[in-house]
């Protein structure tokens, strides 16, 4: 299952190196283009069933630095249903 | 947010996806099959998500919140692809969409970026609207029950038509219309005349009834006309926002962006959610304040009590423009009794903080919190609430109250200052509260009950005077009981013809208002939707109808928006508008002499002339579309918007506009709409040197009412038996009863069945865990469903939630049917019940 989000940031610029580190820990996060300036950040989701896409979306929505996560897109791929 | 949703795939090119590349894509040439057989499909798709979030991410760079434009949509889609605009099918929000057509189907939807509810945005219903007309199901042709078996036959729509002719015309006065907010205006206006300016039959009802008729008592009951003052440009200028019982995240989410955006962009705004589990908007807030069930009166009551207490009332606007009001307990009525601001003080005097947080279970400092914010004449506070506090067996008294701390406090009549209430259907305000589909109403806030509004609505209407009957209807939960009740046991309901809604699904506590249906012979129950559903299930007819975009539609949502769309695709097989399904069994009646189907002059009531002065046959469905039926009947119901000040502009203004706010006023020759009402400046019928000004008050004084209501528990509370209070509600991926999001692939897979969410504590000592099968009774039925712990909503303990869409697992066999005395809403949000591990 695939999905993108995007994560509306807090404007308080010093917690983003740090959120940046666990995004990139993550891997079934891929952030993509990402402008310092920007409160917005990209990002897709890549994973098996819907209840790992609930605990990334979850994750995603409780880190500090982020206000709120916009599900943009979400694909099922026919081999997991 | 979605941001741009092809229902017809092609390759996109996506690898390190910038603005500039999403730009680039609009051209044809990237659109070459080659590279999509090239590509890994889950990488192809995977680059299309990004590129899809990537579009809003940097889209918002440069202004609040562009999206894809229509134009740079068509490249997308393809060249050939007409786009045209139309409001989105789904919730009261009201979002334009660009819909993209290519040889009569419609292949693509995008954020209509002109419009200013959404601004390009949509949210993932919204971008899946489309895909919602073409589910495999789709019902094409007229079907009749073979006698009382399960058994279906294919007839023609003329003798789908002589049927319906046949019931009403042998008993009038046992047929009902039950309809819904997402009937159209027109669809909703041409009903409303064929029973009440027809028949002479108030049996006629809509499901809004069950979802906003409490925020209509309430804005009587304070301004004495219904709708609410602000509109959602409080949203972008508000400090505090306060959510009474409301999950905007999840049910209104491009309003909720709309805030959330002002934040990213390092506005400050504080956000506080009462609620009574906890939801994606708890998330966001900074304050959450849990309450038990009614603990609302108990707040605004509390939030009174301290703006007394510490002196920190506006004096001068409740002297300037409010009075004081509560329930007459010898005669209870809408309006209640006159009372004096110290008896409205002495009855709120036990409303300490320390006594609400008793009844309410919110913590006393923060009922202080509330009391001080509201205190506060340098902040601007907005309360939203939706169905938390109209679902609700005081549903009447809490909205008046809300509206009351407003008042109380002044925060009211300027930008950002408004308690307003949000609907959940697309035109539960346009249809519903504004045509008056409801039992007691007539178009334009008037009542059948009124001597002088019916002979108002028969002038209209170039009927015989005295044709409106002066007795209201039945309401809805009236209309179920009567007609599941045995004709020999008093059910003096034999004929229900249901459109646009899913009472088999939606109505409360089903085995008594639905299911009893299946044993009585001798009722006969009507159905027109798009697809199979609940209330199909028992239909002895089943007539297949056009949705959406498969015809003319105009509609008004939770803003006071009016908003038209044409049709821009055929429907499939024999699916027909719902409007011309009313209009041609009103034509077939005519043709059997019913004289309620003549005007005084004997000519067909809903009579259309062409230019040249002769009839047009539009009875006949080849002819439907040979003038534009939405344009004549909206000309007609135009005036009766006049009767108070909710005028509306010409049909062809909102041809041009992506909808207009009502009151529309025409001022040196613009049609101009009304963002604010009641407040000089903004309202054309404020007086000048009034700054507010209630102008249809009760009171006829020009003041708004404050109301005093005291706390009541809930009609069902848990007990030794029943020991958990059950809520329902929706979910982000469904819409309503699921009929057309369950039909989305993409939506189904995301939210594919319903389940309970149980406080982890409760599931560990009842022994359920994630994923159990939970049995869930009521003192009115049994459900067997999943559970989901610590999920996306988390109750309290004590406290159980089931979202309402799915058709395989009917919550409402569970819930309670107990109405507000003034509404008649039921309240699905407060139903006692127990849980064990099947």
């Amino acid at each position: 299952m695939i999905a993108s989000v995007v994560a509306i940031l807090d404007p308080d610029a010093a917690l983003r190196p740090e959120l940046a580190e666990k995004l990139a820990a993550r891997p079934e996060l891929e952030v993509g283009h990402w402008s310092p300036a920007s409160t917005r950040i990209p990002i897709t989701i890549d994973v098996q069933n819907r209840h790992q896409m609930e605990d990334s979306t979850t994750w995603l929505r409780t880190q500090p630095g982020i206000l709120m996560v916009d599900v943009v897109f979400v694909h099922f791929e026919d081999e997991v249903n | 947010m979605w941001c741009l949703f092809i229902l017809k795939t092609k390759s996109i090119k996506t690898t390190n996806v910038t603005k500039e590349d999403i730009h680039a894509m609009s051209s044809q040439d990237k659109f070459n099959e080659s590279r999509s057989t090239a590509m890994e499909r889950r990488q192809f798709i995977k680059a299309t998500a990004m590129a899809a979030a990537a579009a809003v991410a940097t889209g918002s760079t440069s202004s609040l919140l562009p999206i894809l434009h229509a134009e740079e949509a068509q490249g997308v889609a393809g060249g050939d692809v007409q786009w045209n605009k139309a409001p989105c099918r789904f919730c009261g929000t009201g979002c334009h969409v660009q819909v993209g057509v290519q040889d009569n189907k419609v292949v693509a939807v995008a954020g209509d970026r002109d419009a200013e509810v959404n601004k390009g945005l949509l949210c993932v219903k919204g971008y899946h609207v489309g895909a919602a007309l073409y589910g495999k199901d789709r019902l094409t042709k007229p079907l009749l029950r073979k006698g009382k078996t399960d058994k279906y036959e294919e007839i023609s729509w003329d003798k789908a038509l002589e049927v319906i002719a046949d019931r009403i015309e042998a008993d009038p006065k046992r047929f009902a219309f039950y309809g819904s907010g997402q009937w159209t205006i027109p669809e909703g206006y041409a009903a409303q005349k064929f029973m009440k300016g027809g028949l002479s039959n108030n049996h006629i009802d809509p499901n809004a009834r069950l979802c906003m008729a409490s925020a209509v008592t309430g804005f009587l009951a304070t301004y004495g006309v219904d709708e609410p003052a602000g509109c959602y440009d409080d949203l972008d200028v508000c400090d505090v926002l306060i959510m009474w019982g409301n999950n905007p995240a999840e049910m209104h989410p491009v309003l909720f962006s709309r805030v959330i955006d002002r934040r990213s962009k390092g506005e400050k705004i504080t956000l506080i959610d009462i609620g009574t589990r906890r939801t994606r908007t708890t998330e966001a807030c900074q304050h959450y304040l849990e309450m038990k069930g009614h603990g609302d009166l108990a707040i605004a009551n509390g939030i009174a009590h301290l703006l007394i207490k510490n002196g920190t009332l506006n004096r001068q606007f409740v002297e300037s423009f409010c009075s004081f009001k509560a329930p007459d307990d010898a005669n209870p009525n809408l309006h209640g009794k006159a009372i004096t601001f110290d008896e409205y003080k002495a009855q709120l005097e036990p409303y300490t903080p320390e006594y609400v947080e008793e009844l309410s279970g919110v913590p006393a400092d923060k009922i202080r919190m509330l009391g001080d914010l509201f205190g506060d004449p340098k902040l601007k506070i907005t309360s939203l609430w939706c169905m938390g506090m109209n679902q609700h067996t005081r549903g009447t008294a809490i909205n008046s109250m809300v509206h009351g701390i407003h008042l109380l406090s002044g925060h009211f009549g300027t930008p950002g200052n408004a308690p307003t209430s949000l609907t959940g259907q697309p035109s539960a305000c346009g249809t519903v509260r504004e045509v008056g589909t409801l039992a007691h109403a007539l178009p334009g806030g008037m009542v059948v009950t009124d001597a002088a509004h019916r002979q108002k609505a028969e002038g209209f209407w170039k009927v015989p005077e005295g044709r409106i009957n002066a007795t209201p209807g039945y309401h809805t939960v009236q209309m179920w009981e009567s007609f599941c009740t045995a004709t020999d046991k008093g059910g003096d309901i034999g004929t229900i013809w249901v459109q646009v809604t899913n009472p088999g699904q939606t109505l409360p506590n089903l085995n008594k208002l639905f299911n009893p249906l299946e044993n009585l012979d001798d009722k006969f129950l009507i159905v027109s939707d798009v697809y199979p559903t609940a209330t199909t299930r028992l239909a002895d007819l089943i007539l297949p109808s056009a949705m959406w975009v498969e015809k003319n539609g105009v509609v008004g949502n939770s803003e006071r928006r009016t908003q038209q769309w044409f049709k821009m695709v055929d429907p499939p097989g024999d699916a027909r508008d719902d409007c011309w399904q009313t209009l041609a069994v009103a034509h077939k009646l005519f043709e059997r002499g019913m004289e309620g189907m003549k005007d005084r002059d004997g000519r067909f009531l809903f009579e259309v002339m062409d230019e040249s002065g002769k009839p047009v046959p539009f009875w006949n469905w080849e002819n439907y579309y040979d003038v534009n039926v939405d344009r004549h009947l909206f000309e007609e119901y135009r005036q009766f918007t006049r009767m108070k000040h909710k005028d509306l502009a010409p049909y062809d203004e909102y041809v041009k506009a992506r909808g207009l706010r009502w009151p529309v006023v025409e001022k040196n020759g613009q049609w101009q709409e009304t963002k604010f009402r009641f407040s000089e400046g903004y309202d054309p019928y404020v007086a000048a040197d009034k700054q507010i000004q209630f102008y249809h008050s009760s009171t006829h004084d020009d003041r708004a009412q404050i109301w005093f209501h005291p706390w009541v528990p809930p009609a069902e509370v848990p007990d030794d038996e029943y020991p958990f209070m059950l809520c329902t509600g929706r979910v982000l991926e469904h819409w309503h009863s699921g009929s057309m999001t369950r039909r989305i692939p993409e939506l189904s897979r995301a939210m594919p069945s319903a389940y309970i969410e149980i406080h982890p504590a409760d599931a560990d000592a009842a022994n359920i865990r994630n994923g159990d099968k939970v049995k869930v009774e009521s003192r009115r039925g049994v459900l067997e469903i999943q559970a989901w712990i610590n999920g996306r909503g988390q109750p309290p303990r004590g406290s159980v939630f089931i979202p309402f869409f799915d058709e395989s697992l009917l919550v409402n066999d569970l819930t309670l049917d107990a109405v507000d005395p003034f509404s008649k809403q039921p309240d699905y949000k407060k139903s006692a019940v127990r849980i064990s591990k099947v």
